[in-house]
């Protein structure tokens, strides 16, 4: 196969910020093909954005917006955090922040058969992948990866959980790892879980490194990497002092 | 000209200001005002529903307007349904079919054009629950005076002296479901009072033209919100 060209981004606004009703771009002429991911959508020949937010391009012609909000909508493919709502015979009702409750069929584990059911009790939070997304019908999840590993997906157990908004869950999965993570990671020794529906684990030997992560991780959302880092080290003071009294 | 009595010249707003993500537990909310007038609005959703209020083909938008003191009233009813219809009329609704969006709305203070007020509060709110539009709205009122002339964004002491009332709301999408670009739709247009056709179509350019400042506004305020948040990444 021929290497690709890479084709450079068919507008000017990639990067930038639009808000609902922008017309993004016109569709190519030359046939070039374009994938549209959230917040975009096709009138005759253009593309208009939805929702406010920044306009994302990926090789190739891949466009997308890129938002905060509170509300998670399902996407297939997302890591999420699920409280688990109700145990129905072969499957789990899952509560991932969305307008309709997920199903997660008992047999998307990891080494689950019919005989061997995963020990999950209702309230408890499970890290899952979505698997399909249809408006008619409830999002289904799998704690499974395409290979039937479990590959870090199952049952969150102990720790504590909290809400974010999706953009600053999304901050938080990116590599390198986000500036408060990094900082947090070189002082103190933590577990953390983060869902894309805006849902953040954490779970430490420790209540208080626990709380402190957390704390961290809230007030993150509109600083700096430097801002970041100086923030952490007034945490970590703190918590030296409390510890010292 | 005579001016007005807060100084204003008649085709003049009033000062505009607006924060978004005040409300802890909604999904959006904002907080719009006008001078002295004040509106906050808080969207819930795309949540699921029950029963009867469930459609299969589209989201169920539901509208509470709160006066400032009392309960709602038939003036309540009939300014919810206007905000209702607006709302239906930009909301993408057929993406979260068998879902319910609510908007609620509680009056801060009201000094005259409140209807106007509280549909810019629910597009901002609307924005910030990043639930799907076709594009920003603005709203503005616009009086009819016993003269003759025309006031924009009248003060509650106008709009009592006033002949009729005009309150529009635009869609400032740049290109229209026809894929041809236009300047802005008219998405709601109410009128109380007696006034002359020429009148009525002299309103609707003063609300065009204020309209797309107040969109203008808008991008200006989003875009100063989305700064903060981009400095993480």
């Amino acid at each position: 196969m021929t290497e690709k060209a890479k084709r450079p981004s068919l507008t000017s606004l990639v990067g930038q910020m639009v808000v609902p009703g922008d017309n993004i771009m016109n569709l190519p002429t030359d046939g070039q093909e374009v994938r549209l991911g959230g917040g975009l959508r096709q009138i005759g020949d253009h593309l208009i954005s939805t929702r406010a937010g920044i306009v994302r391009h990926h090789q190739p012609g891949k466009y997308w917006m890129e938002g905060s909000q509170k509300r998670y909508v399902p996407a297939v493919e997302d890591s999420v955090i699920g409280i688990v709502s109700n145990r129905h015979g072969e499957s789990f009702e899952v509560d991932i922040g969305a307008a309709a409750k997920a199903t997660l069929p008992m047999l998307n584990f990891e080494g689950a058969s019919r005989r061997n059911r995963p020990n999950i009790k209702v309230g408890q939070l499970v890290y899952a992948r979505v698997e399909t997304v249809h408006r008619e019908v409830d999002p289904e999840l799998s704690c499974v990866d395409n290979y039937g590993k479990s590959n870090g997906f199952g049952a969150l157990n102990g720790g504590y959980m909290f809400n974010v908004t999706t953009g600053l869950a999304r901050a938080l999965l990116t590599v390198p790892t986000a500036p408060v993570l990094a900082a947090l990671g070189k002082a103190l020794s933590y577990e953390i879980a983060v869902g894309i529906n805006g849902r953040v684990w954490v779970n430490s030997t420790n209540v208080t490194t626990t709380i402190l992560v957390s704390n961290a991780i809230l007030n993150s959302e509109f600083l700096t990497s430097d801002q970041a880092e100086f923030m952490v080290q007034k945490l970590l003071e703190c918590l030296k002092q409390t510890a010292d009294a | 000209m005579e001016s007005r009595e807060d100084g204003r010249e008649d085709n003049q707003m009033r000062q505009l200001a607006c924060e978004r993500n005040l409300l802890n537990r909604a999904d959006g909310s904002a907080r719009w005002s006008q001078g002295q007038s004040c509106v906050l609005a808080a969207v819930y959703g795309p949540r699921s529903t029950v029963g009867r209020k469930e459609n299969p083909e589209q989201a169920n938008i539901e509208v509470v307007f709160k006066p400032k003191i009392g309960f709602a009233g038939v003036e309540e009813h009939e300014l919810e349904h206007v905000i209702r219809k607006t709302v239906e009329g930009v909301v993408l609704t057929s993406l979260h079919p068998r879902t319910g969006i609510s908007v609620i709305l509680q009056v801060l203070q009201n000094d005259g054009s409140v209807l106007a007020c509280a549909i810019n509060a629910t597009s901002m709110a609307l924005i910030d629950a990043g639930v799907p539009l076709k594009g920003l709205v603005a709203a503005v009122a616009i009086a009819v005076q016993e003269s003759g002339g025309l006031i924009l964004d009248p003060l509650l002491t106008e709009q009592k002296l006033a002949r009729g009332m005009v309150t529009v709301a635009f869609v400032d999408a740049q290109p229209t479901e026809a894929g041809v670009p236009t300047e802005a739709d008219t998405l709601t247009c109410t009128t109380s009072g007696l006034f002359s056709a020429d009148q009525y179509l002299d309103s609707l350019n003063w609300g065009r033209t204020a309209c797309s400042r107040i969109a203008a506004f808008c991008r200006v305020s989003l875009e100063r919100y989305q700064r903060g948040s981009q400095m993480l990444a």
